[in-house]
């Protein structure tokens, strides 16, 4: 049985409860390293987000016994993450872009829903964020919510259902949130690579 | 046909907007550089944050922090 089945297994779910020495290894090794990439994905420093996987592994054990097993545990786990990321992140207060991104998009086109300008040349575009210091930065300045949604999408591969489900929001709202966080991020890395005009 | 605002917002959205309008996405893709730029690009920034996750996670050692989570959960019985 592959990993992602075995841990959606009742009998599973049954010796998690029970904190059965080999399923909480099993689940451990399997899932703290989608853990910490993601909490990087979401502005943690690694030592925070080690910290931070702990944290949600502990609170996790500790609802075990509650655990209906009506989501994946993986959904589960995810879950529990994006919410202690937002209390941290609200102890960390970062500084968001208060850019209103549906009026930038709407500059962006002729009444006829042209391109004014076209976007930037790919390549040279790629080649920008190659460092890696530009996407933080704009990163940095995405709504945690749309920042979130973006990571598990390109980060972890997850899919509508479950980034639906972790987010709690409809699909639809995932679909604007995404709409919101790539147009930022392009529009953001486009501006500072352009330089001061 | 369906304009280059439509393409981008289907592109950045990531949802399925049903087969018709799949097919009209493709043609717009194919003649026009600009929406195809703009794809690439979307492209790029997903790549770009895969590798700056992947950069930061090569500074967390993965085995040590799993034993001391390990160690932890069954240190940390249940508060029966």
């Amino acid at each position: 049985m592959a990993n992602r089945e075995l841990f959606a297994d009742r009998r599973f779910i049954e010796s998690l409860r029970r904190r059965d020495n080999d399923a909480i290894e099993r689940l451990v090794r399997e899932y703290t390293r989608h853990l910490t990439n993601a909490a990087l994905g979401m502005g943690f420093d690694p030592n925070a987000a080690g910290e931070l996987a702990q944290d949600v592994w502990i609170t996790f054990f500790e609802k075990a016994p509650s655990f209906e097993g009506r989501s994946h545990v993986r959904t589960f786990l995810f879950g529990i993450l994006y919410n202690k990321a937002l209390e941290k992140r609200r102890e960390r207060r970062f500084s968001e872009l208060d850019d209103n991104i549906e009026a930038v998009m709407d500059a962006r086109f002729d009444p006829r829903g042209r391109w004014l300008s076209p976007p930037m040349d790919p390549e040279r575009f790629a080649m920008g964020m190659e460092t890696g210091r530009m996407i933080e930065k704009c990163l940095d300045g995405l709504p945690p919510q749309q920042r979130t949604a973006f990571v598990l999408k390109e980060v972890e591969d997850g899919s509508t259902e479950e980034i639906c489900n972790i987010l709690e929001v409809s699909a639809t709202n995932l679909g604007v949130l995404l709409f919101r966080a790539r147009n930022r991020l392009r529009e953001c890395l486009e501006k500072q690579m352009e330089g001061p005009k | 046909m369906i304009s280059c605002r439509e393409t981008s917002g289907i592109l950045a959205s990531g949802t399925d907007p049903g087969l018709w309008k799949r097919l009209q996405l493709r043609l717009h893709l194919m003649m026009c550089d600009a929406c195809s730029a703009y794809k690439r690009q979307l492209g790029a920034l997903r790549k770009g944050i895969r590798k700056l996750v992947e950069t930061e996670s090569a500074k967390i050692s993965g085995a040590e922090l799993e034993n001391q989570i390990i160690i932890k959960i069954r240190e940390h019985k249940r508060p029966l």
